[in-house]
């Protein structure tokens, strides 16, 4: 018999609408008529939807948050896939040390970090815009990739990285054929945890981007500075509908490896 | 030439010696068993031969080629790992063609041979299935097949029962031994349980710290153990140290401050000065004290400290000027009283003169 406390319950629906509430109204009023925030909108429109097409700047930050968000990604792949390899898979001397380098980047304030980044690497080698704001978005995706791989890595059994050895594979041919396929749901996860983290990132992208090259969250920013119309609603929501997407994938790959797990 | 033989290896991590100049040959189609206690270095033996890890010092000797630095993947010996090692992500089939198809081998061929090794280890109809499906007797039969389909130089052992419930160790001991036999493959096998060990080998080596204690026959080690330590392994619990030995035509007299002992040593193992006998629980005899067949030889009086019921026998925890004895009687008498006294006959043909 299940025991319903009502306090209980009045508590969790509380919880959910302070959780959920914003993101309602958000929702809410980016189909309003008008060309101010209100809530409730007096009259409902596709307008502000169609004028994020229409407005200069919106479409090409998003190319450009894509670019970055997917080339990091896989810059931060190349790096953290074989960092979370030998974290996981070797003893050796200062592997603590290395496990909390990797992460650092989640403990500092993004502001710190993306002004040092500014002043002490992108300014002092005169890198281009691109390329700074490639280099802190793989930087701050990195340790989202070692993290999630690691411990998809912790689950898997070494030995049979040994088996297919013992049968004559290479090590190379072992890693792609046999640890690969075995890690895969943790590799989805961890790509596309690192992507959403990248695509939604302003405190470094509001130091990398300058004159020309902007993001999407930046571009966004700079809109609210200037006009207070319903369009910032409607992109939240097709923001918020792209996060949904990628989190259900995650759902859906997490949960379904959590059946097939021996 | 034998098939294998390792000369003087020794292996080291760090600062701790875990072989010293192992000494080690097999024979072709001969199955050799390591076994010892853990730690023993058994375990590093066979990942040596495996190319799993490298020797310090030493040589490895395969087919009159040398081994000692040839990578893994170069070596063609299969693997049979403690906990199977199957690939999660593929089925029974894929599996076993995992081998082969590194090999290159063409699609028809690699289904006749797998068809063939499923019949070998019973498994036909299992191709689709994943390993997470099978229970843990089919997933090591498919460990099996996997290693021997790609027809191995050597077949390795890493304790392969030692997850598997009682009963179903027996029987795959036996599919083990039988598949060996059937296909003449050379094999080694590591494993801490004697009773398997004995029963599916053509030779043990019994391990320690490292070095090799005793090898040879099953039976004979089983009969003649070498040293006290292999003695005590294989369950002698009773030993006797001697003041004085001498020789009576071929028997050997051992004297003590209680009684003398005599005994017929096995020439082949024992040294001529070793003055320690050793004695089963189960081979240890309850007497009348004026028995003729003693004629005062082979003799203790002493009191019984403690009962244990094994089951099949009674353990008696026998207190005597000698130390402690363990004896086993049957266990359909009545038990004995703890305290009463009693009379212990060590049969001649028992009783092992070890190192």
């Amino acid at each position: 018999m299940k025991q319903h406390n009502p306090v209980l319950a009045l508590f969790t629906i509380l919880t959910f609408i302070f959780l959920l509430g914003p993101l309602a109204i958000i929702i809410v009023t980016s189909f309003g008529a008008d060309s101010y925030l209100s809530f409730p909108p007096k009259s409902w429109s596709f307008h502000w939807y169609r004028h994020i097409f229409e407005t200069e700047g919106f479409l090409s930050t998003f190319k450009t948050s894509m670019i970055v968000s997917i080339i990091g990604n896989l810059i931060a792949l190349l790096v953290g896939l074989p960092a979370a390899y030998a974290l996981s898979r070797y003893p050796f001397w200062g592997k603590k040390f290395l496990n909390s380098l990797f992460i650092s980047p989640l403990l500092i304030p993004g502001i710190v970090l993306g002004f040092a980044l500014l002043k002490y690497v992108i300014v002092a080698y005169q890198f281009s815009i691109y390329t700074g704001l490639l280099i802190g978005h793989a930087i701050i995706m990195l340790p989202f990739i070692i993290r999630v791989i690691a411990s998809s890595l912790a689950n898997f059994d070494f030995s049979i990285e040994e088996a297919a050895i013992s049968l004559g594979a290479s090590r190379f041919a072992t890693f792609f054929k046999v640890v690969l396929p075995n890690i895969r749901s943790g590799l989805i996860a961890a790509v596309v945890l690192a992507f959403l983290e990248s695509f939604n990132n302003v405190d470094i992208s509001i130091f990398m981007t300058g004159p020309g090259v902007s993001t999407l969250p930046i571009q966004m920013l700079q809109y609210v500075q200037n006009y207070f119309d319903p369009t910032i609603a409607a992109i939240s929501v097709l923001m918020m509908l792209l996060t949904a997407a990628l989190m259900y994938v995650i759902e859906r790959l997490m949960g379904l490896s959590y059946f097939t797990k021996n | 030439m034998s098939l294998l033989s390792l000369n003087d290896v020794s292996v080291a991590y760090g600062p701790n010696t875990i072989l010293k100049d192992l000494n080690l040959t097999v024979e072709k189609g001969e199955l050799l068993s390591l076994l010892g206690p853990s730690g023993c270095g058994k375990t590093t033996t066979l990942r040596l031969i495996a190319g799993f890890l490298q020797a310090k010092t030493g040589q490895f000797l395969f087919n009159a080629k040398d081994y000692t630095r040839l990578p893994i993947n170069k070596r063609h010996f299969g693997f049979v790992f403690q906990n199977y090692a199957l690939f999660p992500h593929l089925t029974v089939f894929d599996n076993i063609a995992f081998g082969l198809r590194l090999r290159k081998m063409d699609k028809k061929t690699i289904e006749k041979k797998i068809k063939a090794i499923l019949q070998v280890v019973n498994l036909t109809g299992f191709e689709k299935r994943f390993p997470a499906e099978l229970s843990g007797g089919q997933r090591q039969r498919v460990a099996i097949a996997r290693a021997l389909v790609i027809e191995p130089d050597l077949l390795l052992f890493d304790e392969p029962l030692s997850n598997l419930d009682a009963n179903l160790r027996v029987t795959m001991r036996e599919e083990i031994r039988r598949i060996q036999q059937e296909l003449g493959i050379t094999a080694i096998y590591v494993s801490h349980d004697q009773e398997e060990c004995f029963s599916i080998s053509d030779k043990v080596a019994i391990l320690n710290h490292g070095m090799i204690e005793q090898i040879d026959q099953p039976k004979k080690i089983y009969r003649y153990p070498k040293s006290e330590f292999v003695a005590q392994f294989i369950g002698f619990k009773n030993f006797i140290t001697c003041s004085k030995r001498a020789n009576d035509g071929n028997d050997v007299v051992f004297s003590t401050a209680h009684g003398q002992f005599r005994t017929t040593p096995n020439a082949d193992v024992q040294s001529e000065t070793s003055l320690k006998l050793a004695i089963r629980p189960d081979d240890i005899e309850l007497c009348a004290p004026a028995d003729a067949k003693t004629a005062g030889e082979n003799f203790l009086t002493g009191q019984i400290q403690l009962s244990t019921f094994l089951g099949k026998a009674y353990q008696y925890k026998v207190l005597t000027p000698l130390g402690v004895f363990h004896v086993n009687c049957g266990s359909e008498t009545e038990p004995l009283a703890v305290g009463t006294t009693i009379h212990l006959f060590f049969p001649m043909d028992k009783l092992v003169n070890v190192d």
